[in-house]
């Protein structure tokens, strides 16, 4: 216990908090599929358990690649050979193997259980180093070569060549066994045929193995796609048709089964029978295996990992909430108790306890918040898969940059953040990053270059996307917008007002729409979904020079800072992140043209709109009022209140069902004694304030 | 009676809960009832339907709070110690109606249950979808849930953005 409490301490413990959980699983998945494999070692081998291990071996290869695990890395690629070849039919598993496999699982552990330690590490590199030479030896021993014979079958030319090496193995495999191997033909709506495949091929297991699939011509109608089964099973076609519930010429005969082929009574063959079989017997398969392979000291697991529902967290931090507000009901009665003589005494000792209170509540709040963050690596990992396979698929040189992966943000936030990144990076490949030779005759670097920056800023994290591609057009952007009627051609716009025109739903500045950037979903998208999550997108760009995207997102969306703002006797919370500052505003200093209400701030006109009119209040003008100043993206806007009533952590909850859905109202959180208080939806309040001064 | 013609509650037994509004008694399914709570604060929430007096923060839920005695024609409720709010739960919307004051449980069976009055020129009787007869006693107009919030989905929007407060 004290050392595993050590290991989590250290400095390194961060990385193999995440690593040990991870392989553990994976682990415990090879163990499991070994136990399978034991009990038919000398029979037929599933070769789906095959291909289990062989995944498990892979991504535990790559797993401790990632977290510089090198011995275990080498011990997981040799797994990975050896299964590769099992699974070609290049070698043939012996009890002799099987227990290499036992053995490396079991090896692995022990690595993980030390991981760490520095004492014994040379032991454990050294054990792992002779295991590897084994496996290896194992490896190259002679070994009676299988060797493929496909028979003259009648399967289309064309499906046979499709097939690669390893169902190519597995035709001749199920050849030699002498079970029947069919084509058969089905026809799926194309809207809805994944579905379709989907089932034929969980039916065709049942009975057999589905050895290719392949889509094929001859659809009978538009609307439908063929796919053609190349399909290895002990019945005969009767049977088959019978249990697949197809018409009788879908089914062609490539080669009928040999011997007695089994009727449709007879026990399920196959994938699934040995299966299930093999669970219940892996346990005694284990204990008969040779030679007896010592098991780990404990089978407890090593790592202190639980997963959590996050939704258990949101009922944690409601409760957190609630006390929060029985907190302050306490604070009350403790300063009533404090101000009457009689009861002084116990008043300030009441007080004194509250104070204990509101700090451990403190502590409960950012521990539940603590737990649900995430570092944006999660994100930025799939990103760079992402670029890697664009680069290729675009055959455009470009490079992605990151850093910052560290930054942690709540994790439901880092969830909803992979669409919209993936769609700006995507942007970025296709559309912003010029071909090579483009960009050596510009005089950049062949190879584009894009970079994701994250930091955190107070409450707020930054990711800022940038490349150094061509940059947008201003021009280019206002002239379609003036095409598709989003502004007049003599609108008056600064650059960024220009930029901004971007997210509008419909409008590209691209004119041919390639597969990668999508058709429809666009920046609009992108906007939207970050607005979702209380964020807010910037853009800039210069031409020739390349484009910046800013995204600005609160930490958690649990809890969020408010400012409390007051309209006659209307009180309404604004979410801190997009308020820029707060001014107290005297009626001289407001000025009207074309019926919008402006002050000057500092040199510039900002946009005002009093909230009571907004909501159609009914209180009376006070001549003094404040101004709070909220920014969406580059459009500020001031919004004229009685009174700022102070900060405060809130919760905000939707408002229950459609009935009650309001513009410009997010949602509502709870006060205390003072009952629900609306939060504002700032960036509808600003889209629609300034869009209305736009059509006057 | 006996051969009276029942309305949607066929021969089972029905419970019902009823409320107190402006001296009726008016029932509605318990099953379409979440809790009951006790009277309080409503936040008002600008540019709702007429309807809609506000909202309440119930635990981890904002609800739309609707006052039965405006809905149905006539004057909003007033605070009182009796005086509640049932929360409702329809079609996955959630929301509150306000009563003057929370009755009992009523098991009614299906002779009981009458067509509401023909001459429904009252106001808000559109809601009533059935009238439960007990002998010597006022009798129950069952509340179609549904009918009820069609009436607060059509109320026009206020002339100020807040209903008028009543209190």
């Amino acid at each position: 216990m004290a050392a595993r409490r050590k290991r989590s301490n250290s400095a390194a413990s961060k990385a193999q908090s995440e690593f040990v959980p991870e392989a553990e699983e994976i682990l415990e998945r090879m163990r499991d599929d070994l136990g399978l494999l034991a009990e038919t070692v000398d029979g037929d081998l599933n070769p789906e358990t095959i291909n289990g291990l062989f995944r498990s071996a892979h991504s535990l290869k790559g797993l401790s690649g990632m977290f510089g695990q090198e011995a275990m890395s080498e011990l997981a690629h040799h797994l990975e050979d050896l299964l590769d070849r099992l699974r070609m039919g290049r070698a043939v598993l012996d009890r002799a193997g099987l227990a290499l496999f036992d053995e490396s699982v079991t090896m692995a552990a022990t690595a993980l259980e030390k991981i760490g330690d520095e004492s014994e590490a040379a032991a454990l590199a050294e054990g792992i180093a002779d295991l590897i030479g084994r496996i290896e030896a194992w490896n190259a021993a002679p070994r009676a070569e299988a060797v493929p014979v496909v028979p003259e079958l009648d399967v289309p030319p064309a499906l046979l060549r499709a097939l690669t090496e390893y169902e190519e193995h597995r035709l001749s495999d199920n050849l030699e066994r002498g079970r029947g191997i069919y084509v058969i033909d089905a026809d799926f709506e194309i809207a809805s045929f994944e579905e379709g495949l989907h089932e034929i091929q969980s039916a065709i297991r049942e009975v057999g193995e589905v050895l290719s699939t392949l889509p094929s011509p001859g659809g009978s109608l538009e609307s439908h796609i063929r796919f053609s089964l190349l399909t290895a099973t002990e019945l005969d076609k009767g049977a088959l048709v019978g249990r697949l519930d197809l018409a009788d010429n879908a089914i062609q005969v490539a080669r009928a089964p040999l011997g007695t082929a089994k009727t449709e009574a007879s026990a399920p063959q196959g994938a699934s029978a040995s299966h299930d079989d093999g669970q219940t017997e892996a346990k005694a398969a284990a204990a008969r295996a040779e030679p007896e392979i010592a098991e780990p000291g404990t089978l407890k697991s090593i790592s202190d990992t639980v997963r959590v529902d996050i939704r258990k967290l949101d009922e944690l931090m409601n409760l957190v909430g609630e006390l929060a507000i029985q907190r302050s009901a306490v604070q009350q009665i403790a300063s009533k108790l404090a101000m009457d003589p009689a009861t002084h005494r116990i008043g300030t000792d009441l007080a004194k306890v509250h104070k204990t209170l509101e700090r451990k509540l403190q502590e409960l709040q950012s521990g539940v918040l603590e737990v649900r963050m995430v570092p944006l690596r999660q994100v930025f990992d799939k990103l760079t898969r992402v670029a890697r396979r664009l680069r290729l698929d675009l055959e455009k040189e470009a490079r992605l940059e990151i850093e910052g992966a560290d930054t942690e943000l709540d994790k439901l936030i880092v969830e909803e953040l992979i669409d919209p990144l993936m769609h700006v990076i995507r942007n970025a490949f296709d559309h912003a990053i010029e071909p090579a030779d483009e960009r050596e005759a510009a005089g950049k670097p062949r190879e584009g270059l894009i970079q994701i920056v994250a930091s955190q800023r107070g409450n707020d994290v930054l990711i800022t996307v940038s490349d150094d591609g061509r940059g947008i057009d201003a021009e280019k952007v206002r002239a379609r917008a003036v095409e598709a009627g989003l502004v007049t051609a003599e609108s008056d716009l600064t650059r960024s007002e220009t930029l901004d025109l971007v997210f509008h739903p419909g409008l590209s500045t691209r004119d041919e729409v390639t597969e990668t950037s999508g058709r429809g979903v666009g920046m609009d998208v992108v906007r939207s979904n970050i607005g979702a999550l209380g964020g807010l997108v910037d853009i800039s760009s210069e031409v020739g020079q390349g484009t910046t995207l800013t995204i600005t997102l609160p930490i958690t969306l649990a809890i969020i800072q408010a400012l409390l703002v007051r309209v006659g006797e209307h009180r309404f919370a604004i979410p801190l992140n997009s308020i820029r500052e707060t001014l107290l505003v005297e009626d001289s200093d407001l000025q009207r043209t074309d019926g919008r209400q402006l002050m000057n701030l500092r040199g510039e006109a900002l946009p005002l709109c009093r909230l009571a009119d907004e909501f159609d209040l009914d209180t009376p003008e006070t001549g003094k009022s404040y101004a709070v100043v909220l920014g969406v993206g580059d459009a500020r806007l001031g919004l004229l209140v009685d009174h700022l009533d102070g900060q405060q952590d809130t919760v905000i909850k939707p408002i229950q069902g459609p009935i009650a859905s309001v513009r410009g109202i997010a949602g509502a959180t709870e006060m205390g004694d003072k009952g629900a208080v609306l939060v504002l939806d700032v960036s509808a309040l600003v889209e629609d304030v300034v869009r209305k001064g736009e059509v006057s | 009676m006996a051969a009276s013609s029942a309305q949607n509650t066929n021969d089972v037994t029905v419970e019902l809960a009823c409320f107190g509004v402006n001296d009726q008694t008016y029932g509605v399914d318990v099953l379409q009832i979440r809790e009951i709570v006790r009277w309080q604060e409503v936040t008002p929430l600008p540019m709702a339907p007429a309807l809609i007096e506000g909202v309440i923060d119930l635990r981890a839920n904002v609800v739309p709070v609707v006052d039965l005695g405006r809905v149905l024609g006539g004057e909003a409720i007033e605070e009182t110690t009796e005086a509640r709010i049932a929360v409702l739960e329809v079609d996955d919307m959630v929301f509150g109606l306000r009563v003057a004051v929370a009755v009992d449980v009523l098991s009614v069976d299906a002779s009981q249950v009458d067509e509401p009055p023909a001459l429904a020129t009252q106001s808000g009787y559109d809601a009533v979808r059935a009238v439960v007869r007990r002998p010597g006693e006022a009798p129950v107009m069952v509340l179609s849930i549904e009918q009820l919030l069609e009436t607060v989905y059509r109320s026009a929007k206020p002339a100020s953005g807040f209903a008028e407060e009543r209190v």
